[in-house]
């Protein structure tokens, strides 16, 4: 463990003296503390922080994926290369001591930046709401809208039909079934979410509805006539909801002139937010998330570095990288290929061939980065959304332990069987 | 024979002078060879370099067999391309042999264990440019598992052994070549290895670091630690070396010991401390007399590292050159076997 120790302390020395911290925490700073000057949304606090927590977190993510792929690329290749390790393998070492060393390293350097970056988002949040030009009843209310983040109970699904899909024509109402459990205890009030498409579809102007919820024991507890855009956030302000109960939910559509019927998609489209936790602690799971996921980066570069000189894994890592930003495209390229179209025949064996090889390397590319779609903060933390405990130890135990641990197995294995007495492959 | 002559003349110069230095150098000259197995084993050795295709480039090391045994001084000598560098990087477990069989104290190269008995001075710095000497020092010995106590204090020593005890907090990237070999040297003896393996040890040091490197070499022999060298500079390997090896484009071409393969029996040389011009006359007479050769006569002459030394020693005793070398006298203690 000492041998490990050592060696991850040699990364973070390379890393501070190299200036590559200094850099990415100039990078981070200039991006979080930049950013709102450049996107300056409609100028409200609640927008501005809407742009830190949105942008400047996924800015800040970008720009440490990158920094731990590069890093990750470079701490073997450049070792190899510049011959050190030519030194550093005629001592005591195991090849896996090595790659679990500078592994360690570059995951300590990711936490650093990470937890600036963490920082400094958290204290831009706090001094924009802390500026706003409200009374202080208003800035309470902005920080508790601001601050809290909600768990999405999504409607119970109902036969027949997909989730809360649903088409309400004028002078008809449909209603949606939440199950309220014991984790709602407490709760002082909630948020209903929705989005709809509106028919015909060129109606632009807000739909008429009138938007009613009970439960069992709470009669009463909404009935709201609104001018519905098609997205919206509807503030539901119920005293104490029943732990244990189902809450009904109607919308009446009362639009008839002009005669607009609303649909509601899907499942994703409607749900009922409960506050769950503050703000800070789903930051804090957010960046524990954050942070498995450069661990993955850092390995990806780290195997990369193990197999190639420096500037094919930078090329290579960073490609994967690339892949990994580009969420759906990937999948949709595992699953249909190129969509070529060649009216040749001989062309078409060939596109048809380049088709399958592309759908074969996709899919390897598409099983590779499979956990990184799973637990992204950045589909929760900007809709102000609960970030589970359980998906954030799943994220810590598949990224940050399972995926890296696998990597260093193989890392180590490439690591001892290269020759590295020839500076290049 | 006017060259014969003056190979003779360095071998009594630096014989005696070695005596009177190092009284270690007794106990190593005298030394029989060990008893012990051979440190380093090659039998059959190759390697083979291939390109991408896998296809044979070079053949860099032929089925070469050699023994380095323990307690030995031994030199890998050869020009350029004759293998001696793969063949130390095999040993280093840097490179893996195509065929034959490579044991380092009776194992695999590769092993753990046995890597921790060996010392390793490259020919070109291997070092991290970023760290400073002192944090080097300390890098490379935490990899053995030192004490923490034992360890500063091995690299104090080492540092005012190699006379850097001044630019210890300065970084390795500002330091000159022959600062590098010296804080190279000091990081392969961190570890007070069995096994020392130095490639080039002298280049790029002026010619009191080199003294103080064969001295140390010596030393470290008398404390029956093994020494293989790599070297162009032959004084200096046949200054130090028991035995070495000659290789050419991938063959061993000699071996053995090199005192047997230097000395011409064929010729005898008498050294008279003093004379006078009569006795000479009276001596070389004789001579001529009993062996029909006419006998040459001259006086024995300082090497020109001999005279360095003695007049760098007078123009400045005990002082730190700007780059921050110290001329320092002293081995480590721990190098010496004193603690």
């Amino acid at each position: 463990m000492r041998k490990i120790a050592a060696i991850a302390a040699l990364t973070i020395r390379s890393a501070i003296r190299s200036r590559v911290i200094a850099v990415a925490a100039a990078a981070i700073i200039a991006v979080i503390i930049g950013l709102p000057f450049v996107i300056k949304g409609d100028g409200t606090p609640e927008s501005q922080s809407i742009i830190f927590i949105n942008y400047s977190f996924g800015l800040l993510m970008f720009v440490l994926s990158l920094t731990a792929t590069w890093c990750g690329a470079g701490a073997i290749s450049l070792e190899i290369g510049e011959r050190q390790i030519q030194l550093l393998i005629t001592k005591p070492l195991r090849s896996v001591q090595i790659w679990a060393g500078k592994l360690l390293g570059l995951m300590t350097v990711n936490l650093v930046l990470l937890a600036l970056g963490g920082a400094l988002i958290s204290a831009m949040i706090h001094w924009t709401l802390g500026t706003a030009e409200t009374n202080k009843t208003g800035q309470n209310d902005l920080r508790r809208k601001i601050m809290t983040v909600y768990r999405a109970v999504p409607p119970l699904k109902a036969s027949g039909l997909q989730s809360s899909q649903a088409a309400i024509s004028p002078g008809q109402s449909f209603s949606w079934r939440f199950e309220l459990t014991k984790r709602t205890t407490g709760a002082q009030f909630a948020l209903l979410k929705f989005r709809f498409i509106p028919s015909p579809f060129s109606h632009q102007t807000p739909v008429a509805g009138v938007w009613r919820a009970a439960t069992e024991k709470q009669a009463d507890l909404l009935n709201k006539t609104l001018s519905n855009s098609p997205n919206m956030t509807v503030y539901l302000n119920i005293p104490k909801i029943d732990p244990a109960g189902i809450l009904k939910l109607e919308y009446q559509n009362i639009q008839t002139n002009p005669a607009v019927t609303v649909f509601f998609p899907s499942g994703n489209d409607l749900s009922l937010l409960i506050p769950e936790s503050s703000f800070e602690a789903n930051l804090l799971r957010g960046l524990i998330i954050g942070f498995a996921r450069l661990a993955f980066f850092t390995s990806l570069g780290m195997i990369a570095g193990t197999l190639f000189t420096f500037p094919v894994a930078v090329f290579a890592s960073l490609g994967l990288l690339a892949m990994a930003f580009s969420g759906g495209f990937v999948r949709q390229l595992a699953e249909r290929g190129l969509s070529t179209d060649t009216s040749c025949e001989q062309f078409s064996i060939i596109a048809f061939m380049l088709n399958d090889m592309v759908r074969v390397s996709f899919r390897f590319f598409a099983f590779v980065l499979s956990p990184l779609e799973r637990f992204d903060p950045l589909a929760f933390l900007p809709d102000s959304l609960f970030i589970p405990w359980s998906l954030t130890g799943q994220s810590f135990a598949v990224l940050c332990c399972l995926y890296p641990l696998i990597l260093l197995l193989i890392g180590a294995g490439c690591l001892r069987r290269r020759e590295v007495g020839i500076s290049s492959v | 024979m006017k060259k014969r002559f003056d190979r003779c003349q360095i071998d009594c110069i630096l014989h005696e002078r070695q005596k009177d230095r190092n009284p270690v150098f007794k106990l190593q000259v005298n030394q029989e060879l060990s008893p012990i197995g051979p440190v380093i084993k090659a039998d059959g050795l190759t390697k083979v370099f291939r390109d991408f295709w896998r296809r044979p480039v070079v053949s860099a090391v032929k089925a070469v067999h050699f023994e380095v045994r323990a307690g030995e001084i031994f030199g890998l000598l050869g020009p350029n391309g004759s293998g001696k560098s793969t063949t130390l990087r095999m040993i280093l477990g840097l490179l893996k042999p195509t065929a034959g069989i490579l044991r380092v104290f009776g194992k695999e190269p590769q092993d753990v264990n046995s890597k921790a008995k060996i010392g390793y001075l490259p020919e070109d710095s291997c070092l991290y440019p970023f760290l400073t000497a002192r944090e080097t020092l300390m890098f490379y010995g935490s990899l053995f598992n030192l004490d923490s106590s034992i360890l500063k204090e091995r690299v104090k020593q080492l540092l005012e052994m190699t006379g850097l005890q001044h630019a210890a907090a300065r970084r390795i990237g500002e330091f000159s070549k022959g600062m590098l070999r010296r804080i190279g040297l000091a990081q392969a003896l961190i570890n007070d290895p069995d096994l020392i393996i130095l490639d080039e040890p002298t280049s790029g040091l002026d010619p009191v670091g080199c003294r103080q490197v064969k001295d140390l070499i010596l030393i470290l022999a008398g404390r029956g630690k093994t020494v293989l060298i790599s070297s162009h500079l032959l004084a200096d390997v046949e200054s130090v070396c028991q035995r070495v090896i000659i290789m050419n484009n991938g063959n061993i071409i000699v071996q053995g010991r090199l005192n047997e393969l230097l000395e011409n029996e064929a010729i005898y040389r008498f050294c008279v401390p003093s004379a006078s011009a009569e006795q000479i006359q009276v001596i070389q007479s004789f001579l001529r007399m009993q062996t029909g050769a006419a006998p040459q006569t001259d006086h024995p002459r300082k090497t020109l590292e001999q005279f360095f030394l003695e007049t760098v020693a007078q123009a400045q005793p005990g002082t730190t050159s700007p780059s921050g070398v110290a001329y320092a006298e002293k081995v480590a203690p721990f190098l010496a076997g004193e603690n």
